[in-house]
């Protein structure tokens, strides 16, 4: 019994090291596999950014007096808005949308300062490009912010109402930090990619090439050709996650609330996930491509997009919100979400743990018995 | 000619006689298309929000209930400690809260300075952002409505706006983001299926067999590439069928227009997909360079974040994304209706990299031919 035992040990040995004899001949694809992660995260902490300072705008200033004039600098000054046009008719207006891509324009009704001293209202028109809605909004929002403090200067003198104060605090995100809210998403869609489509291609791969058949047949326990082939690719997907991690904390300031082996364990577990759908997959398909077309259309896309990383899951009709809950990246971005920022512990997120390991085992058994009624 | 042909009917004979792989390649990406624009709804709404009121006053009472009949908010109600707050914050429950201090109502009669606190979730900082302005409003609305009386007010100059909304008329995101979703599956037709079939071809050797044959390599690639182009061609009109149908956006500029475009940008994916394809030795290489570009490339086209929000030296990069290019160009005719006239640059930027792209890769197959 026992010399059994050391016996199955020493197949699974022997399988993992003929895959990592694979992986390390292969430089090429090893560099991409670790450097392509990184570069990506890097680049995405550094570009991806909610906030806007540099939108085209055009500016139709019908008075052309002094306090038209202080309300241009004003809004110039602001660093939010980079004036590109100064047309001179609403109908130039029109072209320097389509052509300028500006994002905003700005009508200044004539009299500008006559008005503004002898009444009580003046009206300023906003033309926005909707075409990107949140852009426009948080736009219309600057810009309305200038106009109020301009209110302020201008009213200078006369009595102040209000002596209401409202104080803001950002909870979780003292600075209001984009890479929060990016970083945790980035590190789901690059575990996905190395873990699962590795694990789906190189099980294809060997089936495509036919050895899948000799590796069947051989005197090993299939569970362990499996595994075998699995774990060299969770190893490399973990190197990747750490050095994901190491590069938000150092460069971009993300904080590990929670305790640091908790969230490994987080991950380890979401490996585990991703790489039985991998399997899954894997024992679904002949080729590699069809591996990596569903693996891209039936994971990835579905991951960025149901997730909650891109876009809020509690707007989504109804239908889409209990299809999300079968992605495990849902489960696995709310838990790590909960650990490396809000400082939640195992009592907090026991439960998407295991959701996540269910999901594992039902995938694994199913490409199983697959994979058995293929030989 | 009779050779391409020859080469084309092959290709789509492999496409069609593996019964999963069209499926992927033609059913796969329209059933996407049909139901994500559903989940890609970035508009801030239904903020869950919450109070904590020291005051129990009529007037705390008043500005509560203006929070429930606002569209924006999903009104919790009030919540009665801090630590309560903060417990259901943190379970994801809300994401605003609202403290009234003791006094409130009895300050601002005696114009007394008061406080009010508002903490935000702030971990998705569009919804803290957008949230916070949206609570600023109604709160500015509620003390214009109540200093109406108030003498010293009514004497100050102020400015007002009226806002015009082009392009998009019912601030729908679904307009920008259907033409996005739509760039995103021609891309992947594009690249990933090209450069993956060659590298095939290379990996189980029949590519040697081609190669000893009389065929010309650039009768090959041709061979290779129509195939591809017309199921690019055909899934992007189909898109657009469905686009108008059911997404109900019309297309304002010309549609010849719109097409020769994607005819070309096609060009650039395919050619980038051969590029690839003769620089990898095997699909596992083939696929992570391609997957790297992708990824690249969508994000930095603003399809998902604003390309305004980026530093300097990332929006050269997209001097160098055929995405970003397109996505103007289908954005300005699409929604805007404009001419060839305003997207001439995007137009010389993505024919020039077609010819480019193309040129390489014909020539590193040359090369490995000798």
């Amino acid at each position: 019994m026992l010399t059994d035992k050391r016996l199955e040990m020493k197949e699974l040995q022997q399988i993992l090291k003929k895959e990592f004899i694979h992986i390390f001949r292969d430089k090429i694809t090893l560099f991409l596999v670790l450097a392509i992660p990184i570069v990506l995260v890097l680049l995405f902490g550094f570009t991806i950014s909610t906030d806007i300072n540099h939108a085209k705008i055009a500016i139709l200033d019908l008075s052309n007096d002094s306090q038209s004039n202080e309300l241009i600098e004003k809004i110039e000054a602001s660093g939010y808005f980079e004036i590109v046009s100064t047309p001179k008719s609403e109908t130039e207006i029109d072209n320097d949308f389509k052509n300028k891509n500006i994002k905003l324009a700005l009508i200044i009704p004539p009299n500008f300062e006559k008005i503004l001293a002898k009444e009580k209202f003046i009206t300023i028109q906003i033309i926005s490009d909707v075409s990107d809605l949140n852009v426009a909004s948080i736009l219309n929002n600057y810009i309305k912010a200038i106009l109020h403090d301009f209110t302020l200067d201008y009213n200078v003198g006369s009595p102040m109402k209000v002596p209401i104060e409202i104080s803001t605090r950002m909870m979780y995100n003292p600075e209001a930090n984009s890479v929060y809210m990016f970083v945790p998403g980035i590190i789901t869609l690059i575990m996905i990619i190395v873990t699962a489509l590795l694990s789906s291609i190189t099980l294809s791969r060997e089936a495509e090439t036919g050895t899948m058949r000799m590796l069947l047949i051989a005197p090993v326990k299939k569970i362990y050709v499996v595994i075998g082939k699995v774990i060299p690719y969770m190893i490399l997907s973990f190197i990747s996650t750490i050095a994901i991690i190491i590069i938000s904390v150092v460069v971009f300031k993300m904080p590990i609330e929670g305790s640091f082996w908790l969230l490994l364990l987080l991950c380890i577990i979401f490996m585990l996930t991703s790489a039985s759908f991998g399997m899954m997959i894997s024992s679904l398909v002949k080729t590699q491509l069809d591996a990596m077309m569903i693996t891209m259309m039936g994971l990835f896309l579905p991951t960025a997009l149901l997730s909650g990383f891109l876009f809020p899951i509690d707007n989504m009709p109804y239908f889409f919100q209990l299809l999300a809950n079968i992605f495990p990246a849902k489960w696995f971005i709310i838990a790590i979400k909960d650990v490396m920022i809000k400082g939640s512990g195992i009592v907090d997120i026991w439960l998407y743990l295991v959701i996540l390991l269910g999901m594992a085992a039902l995938l694994i058994t199913f490409s199983l018995s697959r994979i058995d009624k293929r030989r | 000619m009779r050779i391409i042909l020859i080469l084309i009917k092959k290709e789509f004979l492999q496409v069609f006689r593996n019964s999963l792989l069209w499926k992927i390649l033609v059913l796969a990406p329209l059933a996407e298309f049909l139901l994500f624009p559903f989940t890609a709804d970035y508009e801030i709404k239904n903020v869950n929000i919450a109070f904590i009121d020291h005051d129990k006053s009529s007037m705390t009472a008043d500005i509560i209930s203006k929070f429930g009949a606002s569209p924006y908010f999903i009104n919790h109600g009030i919540l009665s400690s801090r630590k309560e707050a903060e417990k259901e914050m943190k379970r994801d429950n809300i994401d605003f809260i609202i403290e009234f201090p003791t006094d409130f109502e009895k300050d601002i009669v005696t114009q007394e300075q008061t406080v009010i606190g508002i903490t935000a979730n702030a971990i998705n900082t569009v919804k803290a952002g957008l949230g916070t302005e949206y609570v600023q409003n109604v709160l500015g609305n509620y003390f214009m409505e109540i200093s109406d009386e108030n003498p010293v007010l009514s004497e100050q100059t102020q400015l007002l706006t009226t806002n015009v909304y082009w392009y998009n008329e019912q601030m729908n995101y679904k307009n920008l983001i259907v033409p996005g979703i739509l760039i995103i599956l021609v891309t992947l037709i594009g690249a990933y299926v090209t450069a993956l079939n060659i590298v095939r071809e290379k990996e189980i050797g029949t590519i040697e067999q081609i190669n000893v044959t009389p065929i010309k390599k650039w009768q090959f690639l041709l061979g290779k590439m129509i195939p591809f182009w017309i199921l690019g061609m055909v899934e992007f009109i189909v898109g657009l069928v469905i686009m108008y149908l059911v997404f109900g956006i019309s297309i304002q500029g010309s549609i010849p227009l719109l097409l020769s475009m994607t005819a070309v940008y096609l060009l650039v994916m395919l050619g980038l997909g051969f590029f690839i394809s003769s620089v990898a030795s095997n699909q596992l290489q083939a696929m992570f360079i391609v997957f790297f570009l992708f990824i690249l490339f969508v994000m930095l086209s603003g399809v998902f974040t604003p390309i305004e929000g980026m530093p300097e030296w990332a929006t050269y990069i997209n001097y160098f994304n055929p995405m970003s290019f397109f996505m103007v160009i289908v954005k300005t005719i699409i929604l805007k209706g404009s001419g060839f006239e305003s997207i001439q640059e995007q137009f010389i930027a993505l024919a020039s990299m077609a010819v480019i792209l193309n040129t390489a890769a014909l020539l590193s197959y040359r090369d490995k031919a000798k």
